[in-house]
Order: C-alpha cells, then sequence, then structure tokens
C-alpha cells in the first residue's frame, strides 16, 4: 500500500503540473485553441488525445483520484482496526518482561510506584495502566489518531468533490437593470452542469431594480451591489441586496454578485421595410477610467456588425454615465456602412431604414449556484485541519517504567516510545532521568 | 485613506530595518563560521533590534491604507520577511541552537525586503472581492506556513553545509538535530500550508460559489502541499532522513516561493489581483 500511495500521490503532482505548464482548454479562448492547433498541429493532436489539455476532467485524472479514494478508505479501514490494540498494554500484562532496552536510574529505597505516577503526572504524562511495579504512562494520546483523523477528512473532501462533480448546477446570468430573469435554465448565458444535471431551472424570477458600482479616490473598484426582487410561483415578492462575498440563499439557491458587470446599449433598428429590431449591447465595464468599453457584436436578424467604442464619461475621469459617447463602426461584410459617434437618445438615416441608440442601462453579472457536498467539505476541512494539529503539534509518546527493590534501593527502568521527533524525544528522556534521579535519592 | 506623506516615514523605517537585518546577517554568518557562540547571539540581538523600524514601517503603511499589507509586492514581501523573522526570534528564544538557522532566514528575509524596494510601492485599495475574514486567514497562515518552511529549509542548508564539511566543523548545531528541526518545521509549515488552501477554498466559495476553480495559483499550491505530503510519506514510509531528506525539503521551499512569489508574476491569475 506504502508504494501505491506513494506512486498515487506522484501520478497527481504530476497532473496537476501539466494542468499547470498546458494551456486549458477551460480558461483559454476558442480564438486562441485554433491558433494553437493551426501553428502546432502535432503538439495539439497529442495532448488533445492524451486530454492533456482538459486535465482536470480527463479520465487519467479522474481514476487517480478515485483510486486515491479507494486506497484511503482501505487504509482507513486498517488502521480503524489497529487503532485500539495497543502493544505496550499487552506487553505490560506478560508475566516474563524483558527490560532489554530499558535505562535505568537508582532512587532512594521509600520510592513508591504512587510517587513515580505522581512525578510523571506533574510532566503532563497520563497514567495509562499500572501492574504491580509496572506503569505505562502516556502524553499526548490524542496525536496516536492524528493520521487516522487527518486521511478521513482527505477522504470526505474527495467524496465531496465527487458529489460536486456529479450534481452541482451553476448558471451565469448578465441581468439589465429592470428586466427580469425568468428563471429558465436556458435563459443562462453560460451554464456549467454537473455529470448527471439535464438542466438548471430556478423556480422563481429574479429582477434586477438597481445596481451600484463604487470606486476608490484612486479609481479601482471598491464595492458592487445589486437591488433584486424575487418573484416565486405563489406570486411572493421579495427584495434583496446583493454584495460581493455576501450570496443570497433562496429557495435552496446561492445567487453571487460577479465581479463581472457594464454597461448595456440599446439601439432600435428600422429596416427599410418598416420591421424593426431592438437590440441590447452589454459590454464589460473598462479596468481603467480612461479607457473604452468596447464590443464587437452581430446586430440580429441583419448581416450588420457593430464595433463600438463606448465612454460613460467622454472627458475619461469617471466610470458612471456623465457625459456618454459611443464611437460605432457598422460594417457588413468587408464594407463599412457607417462609421461616427452616437449619443444616447440621438437617431439617424440608416441603408434606407433608421437606427436610435435607445438608452444605457446597468447590467449586473448574477451567479446562480447550487453546490451540494457542503457538509462533507467541511466535515473534511475540520479533520484535516486536526489531524495536521495532533500529528505535528501533539506527537504521542508513551512511557513505560518498571520499579524494582535492590539492595535496600530502588532502582526505576524506563523505555520511551514515540513516532515523531525521536532525537528530541530522548532529551526529554535524559532530563527526566536526571530530574528523577534528583528528586528521589 | 489617511495622510499619504506619512508614506516617507515609512521608507526611512524599511531601510533602517533592512540595514539592521544585513548587519545581523554578517553576525550570525561570523557566528556559523568561526563556531562563536557570541556571533550568534549579537545577530539575534541585532535581528531583535531590526524588527521594531520594520513593525513601525508595516504599521504606518497599514494606518495609511487601511488594510493590512498583502496587497502589491513591496508590501507582500516586507510583510513576509516580518512574520519569518518574528517566527524565527520567537522560537530561537525557546529553543536557543535554533540560533544557528539565523544566518539564513535573516538573510533571506532581507533579501526579499530589498527585491521588494526595487518595486512599486504605490498604495492599492482593496476590491469587493478581498473584503473577507477568509483572506485575512488565508494569507496570514501562508505567511506563517512561509516561515516555517524557511526555517526547515534553513535546517536542511546548514545540515548539506556541515555533512559537506564535517560534524567537528562550522557551529555546534549536529547533522542528527538539523535533520530532527527540518522534519519538525516541514510538518508545521504543511499544517500551516494546509489552513492557507481550506481559507482559501472557503473563501473562493463565498466569493465565487465554487471552492475550487484550477487558478494557476491555485494549482500550484495544491502542487506544493502534495510535494509536501510526498516528502512527509517518506520520512514514514521509506524512513528519509539526513542528506536526502534535506535536499526534499529545499526542492518543496523552492516550489513553495515559486508559488508564492514567482508564478502570479508571470501569470494571469486571480492572485495577480493582490501581488501587482
Ligand atoms: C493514497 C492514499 C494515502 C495513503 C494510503 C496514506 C497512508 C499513510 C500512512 C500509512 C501514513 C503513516 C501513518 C503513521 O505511521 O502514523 C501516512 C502519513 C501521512 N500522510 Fe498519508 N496516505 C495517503 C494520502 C495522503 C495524502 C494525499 C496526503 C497529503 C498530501 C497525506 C499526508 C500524510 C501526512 C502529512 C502524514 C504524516 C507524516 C508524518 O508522520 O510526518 N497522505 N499516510
Amino acid at each position: 500500500m506504502k508504494k501505491i500511495a506513494t506512486l498515487l500521490i506522484i501520478v497527481i503532482t504530476i497532473l496537476c503540473l501539466a494542468g499547470a505548464f498546458i494551456p486549458q482548454a477551460s480558461d483559454k479562448s476558442p480564438q486562441f485553441i485554433e491558433r494553437w492547433k493551426r501553428t502546432y498541429p502535432l503538439s495539439y493532436s497529442v495532448l488533445h488525445f492524451l486530454q492533456l489539455d482538459r486535465v482536470f476532467s480527463s479520465y487519467l485524472f479522474v481514476v487517480s483520484i478515485f483510486l486515491l479514494f479507494l486506497v484511503l478508505s482501505y487504509f482507513l479501514y486498517l488502521q480503524i482496526k489497529l487503532l485500539f490494540k495497543s502493544s505496550m498494554k499487552v506487553s505490560l500484562k506478560k508475566t516474563c518482561f524483558s527490560l532489554n532496552g530499558f535505562k535505568s536510574v537508582r532512587l532512594d529505597g521509600k520510592t513508591e510506584v504512587a510517587h513515580i505516577a505522581n512525578f510523571f503526572r506533574d510532566k503532563g504524562y497520563r497514567t495509562v495502566a499500572m501492574e504491580g511495579n509496572r506503569i505505562l504512562f502516556a502524553r499526548h494520546g490524542i496525536g496516536k489518531f492524528g493520521t487516522l483523523i487527518f486521511h478521513a477528512g482527505i477522504l470526505l473532501v474527495i467524496l465531496g468533490a465527487l458529489y460536486y462533480a456529479g450534481f452541482h448546477k451553476r448558471g451565469f446570468v448578465q441581468l439589465i437593470k429592470g428586466d427580469t430573469f425568468s428563471g429558465r435554465g436556458d435563459d443562462f448565458l453560460v451554464k456549467d452542469l454537473g455529470l448527471f444535471r439535464r438542466n438548471f431551472d430556478i423556480d422563481y424570477q429574479v429582477r434586477l431594480v438597481d445596481f451600484k458600482h463604487e470606486y476608490w479616490g484612486t479609481g479601482e473598484l471598491k464595492n458592487l451591489s445589486s437591488t433584486i426582487i424575487t418573484a416565486n410561483q405563489e406570486d411572493r415578492f421579495k427584495k434583496w441586496v446583493i454584495v460581493p462575498n455576501a450570496p443570497l440563499n433562496y429557495r435552496g439557491i446561492s445567487i453571487y454578485q460577479s465581479f463581472n458587470y457594464g454597461y448595456t446599449l440599446s439601439f432600435l433598428l428600422k429596416k427599410p421595410s418598416g420591421e424593426e429590431v431592438l437590440c441590447h449591447f452589454s459590454l464589460d465595464i473598462s479596468p481603467h477610467v480612461n479607457k473604452p468599453m468596447r464590443g464587437v457584436s452581430d446586430y440580429p436578424l441583419t448581416a450588420y456588425i457593430f464595433d463600438m467604442e463606448f465612454y460613460p464619461d467622454k472627458d475619461r475621469s469617471s466610470f458612471y454615465l456623465k457625459k456618454p459617447m459611443l464611437k460605432l463602426s457598422i460594417m457588413e461584410g468587408n464594407e463599412r456602412k457607417f462609421e461616427g459617434v452616437m449619443e444616447p437618445g440621438s437617431e439617424m438615416e440608416f441603408e434606407g431604414g433608421r437606427l436610435k441608440f435607445l438608452e444605457i442601462r446597468n447590467w449586473s453579472g448574477l451567479i446562480f449556484t447550487l453546490s451540494p457536498g457542503k457538509y462533507f467539505f467541511y466535515t473534511g476541512f475540520i479533520l484535516i485541519i486536526a489531524g495536521a494539529f495532533f500529528i505535528y503539534f501533539l506527537p504521542a509518546s508513551e512511557i513505560i517504567c518498571v520499579l524494582e527493590a535492590e539492595d535496600g534501593r530502588r532502582i526505576l527502568y524506563l523505555k520511551g516510545l514515540t513516532k515523531r521527533y525521536h532525537a528530541l524525544f530522548n532529551e526529554e528522556m535524559e532530563g527526566l532521568i536526571k530530574e528523577l534521579a534528583g528528586r528521589f535519592s | 485613506m489617511q495622510d499619504l506623506s506619512l508614506l516617507k516615514y515609512e521608507t526611512i523605517f524599511h531601510w533602517i530595518a533592512v540595514l539592521l537585518y544585513i548587519s545581523s546577517s554578517i553576525l550570525f554568518m561570523y557566528g556559523l563560521t568561526f563556531k562563536k557562540e557570541k556571533g550568534l547571539n549579537s545577530g539575534w540581538i541585532v535581528s531583535l533590534s531590526g524588527l521594531i523600524p520594520h513593525s513601525i514601517a508595516l504599521g504606518i503603511r497599514w494606518f495609511v491604507q487601511g488594510h493590512g499589507p498583502y496587497m502589491i509586492k513591496y508590501e507582500v514581501l516586507s510583510s513576509n520577511a516580518w512574520i519569518c523573522i518574528v517566527m524565527f526570534l520567537v522560537i530561537s528564544r525557546k529553543i536557543s541552537r535554533l540560533k544557528a538557522a539565523g544566518g539564513i532566514v535573516v538573510a533571506v528575509s532581507f533579501i526579499a525586503m530589498t527585491a521588494g524596494l526595487f518595486t512599486n510601492p504605490d498604495i492599492k485599495m482593496l476590491p469587493p472581492s478581498l473584503r473577507s475574514i477568509w483572506l485575512l486567514i488565508h494569507v496570514l497562515f501562508n505567511k506563517l506556513a512561509t516561515a516555517s518552511l524557511l526555517i526547515a529549509f534553513s535546517a536542511s542548508v546548514l545540515y548539506l553545509l556541515k555533512e559537506g564539511k564535517g560534524e567537528a566543523q562550522l557551529f555546534s548545531l549536529s547533522t542528527y538535530m538539523l535533520d530532527l528541526y527540518n522534519y519538525r518545521f516541514a510538518g508545521i509549515g504543511f499544517f500551516f500550508w494546509t489552513i492557507t488552501i481550506i481559507a482559501g477554498a472557503i473563501w473562493a466559495n463565498q466569493s465565487w460559489g465554487r471552492y475550487w476553480g484550477w487558478d494557476p495559483v491555485e494549482t500550484w499550491s495544491l502542487v506544493t502541499w502534495l510535494l509536501l505530503g510526498f516528502y512527509l510519506h517518506m520520512r514514514v514510509f521509506y524512513r528519509w532522513s539526513g542528506r536526502k531528506a534535506a535536499w526534499a525539503m529545499v526542492l518543496c521551499f523552492s516550489v513553495s516561493v515559486l508559488t508564492i512569489f514567482i508564478i502570479p508574476m508571470v501569470v494571469e491569475s486571480l492572485h495577480t489581483q493582490y501581488f501587482q
């Protein structure tokens, strides 16, 4: 089992390193992947075949984690079986008792077993067993359980992770101020579902009634908040404010304030045929106040492509809508149909029809999640921390003492046992022997 | 944010601390090389006196910006150095023979602080994602882990030096004890690193609605933890000790430095937000 455990830890470490060095499809844009395919076709196809471009969902990784889970389970089973068998307690009862490997110290003839027990109690040792002139002391007994508790914690976290991978639901919406999210799974902009989940429908609707974004004097983001109203099937309306790090938990779903937000520009295009097409373009806020928000997108039901450069404040001194300005370029294929500046509310002739820049509203990113496995994770976390603490801060040690009478004096034989930090324990034993000799001579 | 002009005093105190730490390192090196207990003791006292201006410098920054020193490289390097020196001073006060590790702990700390001086010290305010108690726990335990691993690393380097020169040479601390301190502080570092990862996962869940996202720094942090776990297993399973264990610890410490300081600088990560 030692070999298997070592091998599994090495394999998982190497796979993590592969995930750190090889570009992963999950965090790269489709354009990046396309470029990679074109520039290094061989390396791409080999890595893709081995699933190393998506290591953390690859068969190899999942199987390794599953094996780790199995091996840990077996290890824990063995540990629990062994746990309560203390070899020392057994040896204490033996009739023929060997003093091999024991250290000895000469003590005063009046020294009793009770004196020795008191001495060790003062040093933080507990009397575990006493058989005539033999005593077994132990300190930090809990330390013995450290590895068991620690590995049980890892097992629970893996269990939680497997459960999460199978059953989680996660969805992202860009909610425009004044608009309502239907709660239907298909209306999420991005969705991430567990292996055994088919969709993510929510049994209530969410309307964004207000959105605030605040900045420090230095221009860095200070705070975000979304005020929403939820409406469920029983027509109950509730108002909530969601801020970062404080998700709203409502009807089994957690709603998080995402750090993605920005402005939505709405247009109405009246075609020469009289047909009207309304469109909203949601642009991400720019990281710097003096940089524009950019977006390139198709205009639905037309062949036009809108290339936008938007400043909430054309003086470039604010993220708020002070003097908004849009630099717009409209293309149809390779042909530029329009290039110029538009302000909200403005309207113009366009290709025989009319284009109106209707309005600008805030949009806020909201993340909806259903994260199963919470209890596994938190219990696992507590066990891992407690176990590691017991292993390294409370190393268990045991001392067996045998008090013999010899020529009117007493001789105390001692033997210590510990699993960790032998050199320190040996020093401690020597100190104890010296102190015993001083106190009982 | 308070009066920014106070920051000029911060720079002065920071420099005084760097100079005192340099002097302390020289004294430690002298003590180590010539087996002079006096050198180690003086080095210890000088590093303690360096800690005073260093604490004042960090205190000023904290006061001015209104949040702890964990946002930009300059303050991250300085606060990490501070924790390393505090931990070293506290531990070597209790375990006097560990003063020998000062030659490496204080030297690495002042190198980190000096490196910080070449980075932009401008204040960066806290974004909303970083306003969480879990962030504080995450950062604090990561610094404690770094300090513990640095002590384990120092014990390993001293082990390798002493083994090369012979037991009678250099400082009086035996290779046997150095190996033990390597193990002891690797275990403590592993414990702190474990809390760092767990606090980070809880904070990520609070902020982004997921415990783990395979962000590059997250992945590297897991690699460091697994590597430490591997090393600790080797000590128990195959009785690794001495030279092998010392080299393994040097590797673990190097990977931890890569994770904390190098990776956030070279790759785009959630963690680059607070190491710019
Ligand atoms: C394949 C699954 C694993 C098995 C079968 C396993 C088994 C063991 C065993 C038998 C011990 C020695 C217990 C003792 O003698 O007290 C041990 C100790 C330990 N294991 Fe694991 N382990 C596994 C996975 C892990 C993982 C993933 C980690 C974390 C990185 C880990 C961290 C530790 C630590 C920190 C110790 C204590 C080492 C020491 O005494 O200093 N183990 N493990």
